[in-house]
């Protein structure tokens, strides 16, 4: 997988954060601190996500140069 | 194939999304349910993982020496399982701690989950005992096929049999699951996404062991 496929995602979830940005999340919409609260726990998930898919990533572009590399031989 | 599977890069950002900003708090659990989009699907991955290593195990057995490296997926899939089973553990326990004050409460659900880690723990260590055995791949395959007649008993009988804390009756009252389409959405994309995760998982780590079986048998110098 190429930086081609892995930018159009980091995209996609910039703008999903974006268009859930003015979603009420909570049923007192009124309750700023609770969905603040919200935001930084999708943020902190989002993060740990984030490092996952790209050591996976890393993992998966290793494994195929290793495939080729044998293909090849 | 592989290009599916590799929708996970989509997938679980929009699950986490969804979780946390979109679906509305879960009735009588409140904010702290929103557990339940990670919970439910490791649990639901952690059967999906161990059922795929307990079918894999049969037809390693039924068939020998034609699929010889099932034997090696059906680990790789238990490996996975265990790290979505301990996911499940500490999530639950999590969710245990802020609705009912401890981490640990005994309750069937909690135990239940914890004797079945145990049992495919005792997998890992029975297949580092057998390492130079030739005959791993069948020991090891037996045992998951035991372990496959388990598994239902752990997860499905067992905390049912007992009177459980666990929030079942909530969401299933009646047999039917009573959620909101908002929430039963969520957890739709979440447990995809999860699924998604656990193939991909599988896949790399099959093509990591079909990789090293190339090599030891040096066909190929890397």
């Amino acid at each position: 997988m190429s930086y081609k496929t892995v930018l159009p995602i980091i995209f996609f979830t910039a703008a999903c954060c974006a268009a859930f940005a003015g979603t009420p999340a909570t049923e007192a919409s009124g309750d700023s601190a609770a969905r603040a609260d919200l935001y930084k726990s999708a943020g902190v998930v989002l993060l740990v996500w984030a490092g996952i898919a790209f050591y996976l990533f890393f993992i998966d572009r290793k494994i195929s140069g290793l495939e080729k590399e044998i293909d090849e031989k | 194939m592989s290009f599916l599977l590799r929708l996970v890069y989509f997938a679980m950002p929009a699950a986490i999304l969804l979780a946390f900003l979109w679906a509305p708090p879960v009735a009588v659990l409140g904010e702290t349910g929103r557990i339940i989009y990670f919970h439910v699907p490791s649990a639901w991955v952690s059967v999906l993982a161990f059922l795929a290593a307990g079918i894999f195990s049969v037809i390693y057995i039924a068939k020998p020496g034609r699929y010889s490296m099932l034997d090696s997926k059906a680990e790789n899939a238990v490996l996975i399982g265990i790290v979505f089973t301990i996911v499940t553990l500490v999530t639950g326990s999590v969710w245990a701690k802020l609705s009912w004050g401890s981490f640990w409460n005994w309750d069937p659900r909690q135990t239940s989950i914890v004797i079945l880690l145990l049992v495919y723990v005792a997998y890992i260590s029975l297949r580092s005992s057998l390492s130079d055995n030739p005959s791993i791949g069948r020991i090891s395959s037996a045992y998951l096929v035991f372990a496959l007649f388990l598994m239902p008993l752990f997860i499905f009988v067992v905390p049912r049999i007992y009177p459980s804390l666990h929030p079942d009756p909530i969401i299933n009252q009646g047999g039917r699951v009573n959620l909101d389409s908002e929430i039963q959405l969520t957890l739709l994309v979440s447990m995809f996404a999860f699924t998604l995760l656990f193939f991909y998982l599988w896949s790399l780590s099959n093509r990591v062991s079909e990789l090293r079986r190339q090599v030891e048998e040096n066909k190929y110098e890397l």
